[in-house]
């Protein structure tokens, strides 16, 4: 019998990106040096992650990895338990924490959520801090995207499917013709653009390890932060306008960067950019009236929290300056609103997406148009081109089920015991990767008072959203593992 | 290498399937499901566009290896190919053209076109090539006039010996590079011992092919001198063959459905083969014209089960040789096992040379025989080849599963344990064909 799905194809790629991982782990070590810190069980736990996964590789040297829709999709899958496992264990060795809390602060930062467990941040072990920002860093690219990078270059054919089945966003738009380009392009211009931000920050005021911490945070629209109070630290404008404009650029799709250092302009043309500033200039605007209706604040000032804050959550960051729900149950609603549109497709943020309510939109003007003219033969338009109904059904499809998603977390949390706000704004932060909610889980506080099969929960959510559901729930379908 | 694509069908879809692995390949459409199922499948840039669209190609990088022209209209391909110039520096253009005229025209050179792919007219001089060898099964053209050709063995005087004797027969200057006994194919060791009715597959030199391969049919009681002729199909392809067969002064008769185009082919050939007009089959057909009296049957219609049809009822009705054109590679291995000789389609045909022409440059050609289960790789040494003035040490991985063979100035050298590379050299490797990913990566990772 042939077997439909490579499971050593999934093993060597699962151990490509083991044996990735512990090489960025050294970075959180360097850092522990730099500050004294006692690395002496890290580096342990890093040398033996690696080592295992190493010779797991070299045994597999020779197979031709050619994985197709369903290793791809189990793979993928794996690799964001091996990750969580993965950072999870240096959470455990250096502070006080269980694992299953661990585990939710290790996911939350690969997924680029932001929530933490912890409520003493700056107490952390510098190295630990270090850690939470690169797991941020890398989960917000992707780090499946780098290792496709690295696999195409030892295996030319059967990268494709893993691709797709990892990126976020509607379809895998190419720059090149080869998707190994594509990718290695994109972790380039990801690393320029968090280059530039360090240095920014680090030109405004703060010293290099928030700058680069911050940098990694902002990029990826993760959220974790060195500081208690998150961006409410640091008393620059320079740095909180800084913060702003890299997380809307984050939350622009990465591809319309690349084309611009291709002095193509284009990509920033796309309706859904468009709609994506537009969101966030209306809202921005209407929590600064808000702001300054409730608060004796002066107009600037009002201007650079609300924009800041909207920046953050419509991106998906999850930064906070100032505690928002202060401002008045029509600022929540603002940033309700904003935690529900997301960012763009092929950007690191998350949530349902501003390209995906577009179509929706204008799906639903369209039976209206075509209630008025029955005979009229009508279609929607993205970009003056005309969609697919084979797309169309997916993002219904896709919208269902995310909606379902959060709405049974969501009930969930609420038979838990916790508040409504408290529950649907947990739901919401979790499965669109925001980070922060509202209530309990507010922008001031953390998700260290769940239990730990509370936590369990919320680290699936949050890969659920990181994946924009297909991907997981393809495995709880009886089809998928049907050989026939 | 950079390559362009115009043109999604059949064959520029698998063009692109078979240069993605090594080259970076960009392929244009005008269909989006087209580009849509292509964006899916291969790790390719998929464009949406009209070709003779100067807008089309402004994504594409600007200097290109090779632009390759496929579409289905001559026009377009043409066209394309004459824009393309202007947009973006190419380097070599491979056109797919449908119209004979423009064999003999001076299109192709002022359009500055490295290579114009003429299938039909390819496809009939297969077919030239193969009635030149009455007795062969099949036969293959390869570079520098050599041939590949199978021939079953009934001479007792070849059979009970082994390989090694038998190619002595031709001074060693032909290899022996697979063997077909009860429909099984392998790569046969020197000392395997040939039996009655084995097909042997004979590589070398046309000439010396020619001279002495009749000696193991020469008791095949079944064959005979081929002197009347039944072309099924009277397309472009059915035309082209007629045509052939006429000048080797056959008799030919051809049998089509379609009216109009029995009346075209009628004109074309001018009267000169007979066009019989099939609409109510070609049952009754078989007595008043004699059919069932013909040597040999090529069904040359686009339809492979119709063509696989025609040939089992030629079979039946006692007709010696039948030929069916492969248009669908799914009915390839079909065909083979049903004992019909199989001539490449006009689509497959324009992909495989269109392929060999962008590997001959440097790079790997992988040819295919006996139904696809043998296959051929051959790479050609050039100055620019890393192993140039190297040994290579053929590793016994690779010597259990193929032949490994040099040909330098034209002679073999046989069964080489190592490589040492001269320019010029041409590496060729014989071996089932389940090998062929193995092999390729050997051959270009090494040489």
């Amino acid at each position: 019998m042939i077997r439909t799905i490579d499971i050593k194809g999934i093993i060597k790629f699962i151990t490509i990106i083991g044996t990735i991982l512990p090489i960025f782990f050294l970075m959180p070590i360097v850092v522990g040096i730099i500050y004294g810190e006692d690395i002496l069980k890290f580096a342990l736990f890093d040398i033996i992650f690696f080592a295992i996964n190493a010779t797991a590789l070299f045994i597999l040297r020779e197979h031709e990895i050619s994985l197709k829709v369903k290793g791809s999709i189990i793979a993928v899958n794996l690799i964001w338990i091996l990750l969580g496992v993965a950072g999870a264990i240096p959470f455990v060795l250096y502070t006080n924490i269980d694992f299953s809390s661990a585990f939710f602060e290790s996911i939350s930062g690969f997924t680029t959520t932001g929530a933490t467990v912890f409520s003493e941040i700056e107490s952390l072990p510098k190295m630990i801090l270090f850690l939470r920002s690169l797991t941020h860093w890398l989960g917000g690219m992707g780090i499946i995207v780098l290792g496709i990078g690295l696999l195409s270059i030892i295996n030319p054919t059967g990268s494709l499917s893993m691709f797709k089945a990892e990126s976020t966003g509607i379809s895998v738009d190419k720059i090149a013709p080869k998707i190994k380009d594509t990718a290695l392009m994109l972790w380039l211009i990801y690393s320029f653009l968090t280059l530039l931000d360090m240095l920014l920050l680090k030109y405004f005021g703060m010293n290099w390890f928030d700058a680069i911490n911050h940098a990694f945070s902002t990029i990826s629209t993760g959220g974790f932060s060195t500081k208690n109070s998150s961006l409410g630290y640091f008393t620059n404008s320079a740095i909180i306008w800084t913060t702003t404009i890299f997380m809307i650029i984050s939350g622009i799709n990465f591809l319309a960067h690349l084309r611009f250092l291709h002095r193509d302009y284009s990509g920033y043309k796309s309706e859904e950019i468009r709609y994506y500033i537009y969101i966030f200039l209306i809202l921005s605007f209407l929590l600064t009236l808000v702001h300054l209706s409730s608060s004796n604040i002066s107009f600037s000032e009002s201007l650079k929290h609300s924009f800041f804050t909207i920046a953050s959550v419509l991106t998906t960051t999850g930064f906070a300056t100032l505690n928002y729900e202060e401002w008045g149950h029509t600022a929540v609603m603002i940033v309700f609103i904003a935690m529900l549109i997301g960012g763009t497709t092929g950007s690191t943020a998350g949530g349902v997406k501003v390209i995906r309510y577009t179509i929706i939109f204008k799906n639903m003007l369209t039976e209206v148009k075509r209630v008025l003219h029955p005979n009229a033969i009508l279609s929607i338009f993205i970009d003056n081109k005309k969609l697919k109904n084979s797309l169309l059904t997916s993002i219904f499809g896709f919208f269902t089920l995310y909606v379902l998603t959060t709405v049974v977390v969501m009930l969930y949390l609420y038979a838990r015991g916790l508040d409504e706000m408290t529950s649907i704004s947990t739901a919401l932060a979790t499965v669109g990767n925001i980070g922060p909610g509202f209530a309990k889980v507010g922008p001031v506080e953390n998700y260290g008072f769940f239990s730990w099969y509370d936590k369990w929960i919320l680290s699936i959510a949050m890969i659920i959203g990181r994946l924009e559901c297909y991907t997981v729930y393809l495995l709880l379908s009886r089809e998928f593992w049907k050989k026939f | 290498m950079e390559i362009i694509i115009a043109g999604a069908g059949k064959v520029g879809y698998h063009l692109a399937k078979s240069l993605s692995i090594y080259h970076n390949i960009v392929i244009i459409d005008k269909n989006p499901e087209t580009i849509s199922k292509i964006q899916d499948d291969l790790d390719v840039m998929a464009l949406n566009g009209d070709v003779e669209n100067p807008s089309v190609y402004s994504s594409c990088n600007k200097n290109i290896d090779y632009f390759i022209a496929v579409t289905n209209s001559d026009e377009v391909n043409i066209i394309a190919s004459l824009i393309i110039d202007d947009i973006l520096n190419i380097k070599k253009k491979i056109v797919r053209l449908k119209n004979n005229f423009f064999i003999n025209s001076s299109i192709s050179q002022k359009l500055n076109i490295y290579k114009s792919i003429f299938s039909s007219y390819h496809i009939a001089n297969t077919l030239k090539k193969l009635l030149e060898f009455p007795y062969a099964n099949n036969i293959k053209e390869f570079n520098n006039d050599r041939i590949m050709l199978s021939v079953r063995v009934y001479n007792p005087d070849y059979i009970g010996y082994n390989i090694r004797e038998i190619s002595k027969e031709f001074e060693d200057n032909v290899l022996i590079v697979g063997l077909e006994r009860d429909k099984k194919f392998f790569i046969p060791s020197y000392s395997e011992i040939v039996k009655k009715g084995d097909l042997l597959y004979i590589f070398g030199d046309r000439n010396i092919i020619k001279d002495r391969y009749k000696n193991f049919e020469l008791q095949n009681p079944n064959e005979k001198k081929i002197k009347n002729c039944i072309v099924f199909g009277a397309d472009r392809l059915g035309i082209e063959i007629s045509k052939v067969l006429l000048d080797k002064k056959f008799e030919v008769k051809i049998i089509e459905r379609d009216l109009d185009k029995c009346e075209e082919a009628t004109e074309i050939l001018q009267g000169k083969a007979i066009v019989l007009n099939s609409k109510y089959g070609w049952g009754h057909l078989l007595k008043e014209e004699g059919l069932n009296n013909a040597d040999i049957l090529i069904a040359s219609t686009n339809n492979d089960e119709y063509n696989i049809i025609k040939c089992i009822e030629g079979k039946k009705a006692g007709i010696n040789k039948v030929i069916a054109i492969n248009n669908d590679r799914e009915y390839y291995s079909l065909m083979h096992s049903l004992g019909l000789i199989v001539i490449r389609g006009e689509k497959i045909d324009t992909y495989y040379s269109i392929l060999e022409n962008i590997n001959a440059d440097s790079f790997i050609t992988q040819k295919r025989y006996c139904g696809g289960r043998g296959i051929a790789l051959s790479k050609k040494i050039s100055e620019e080849s890393k192993c140039i003035n190297k040994t290579i040490s053929v590793p016994q991985k690779v010597r259990d599963v193929a032949q490994v063979h040099i040909i330098r100035d034209n002679e073999f050298v046989k069964d080489v344990k190592e490589v040492d590379c001269e320019e010029g050299d041409t590496i060729m490797l014989f071996s089932e064909s389940q090998y062929d990913d193995f092999l390729e990566k050997w051959l270009y990772q090494e040489l």
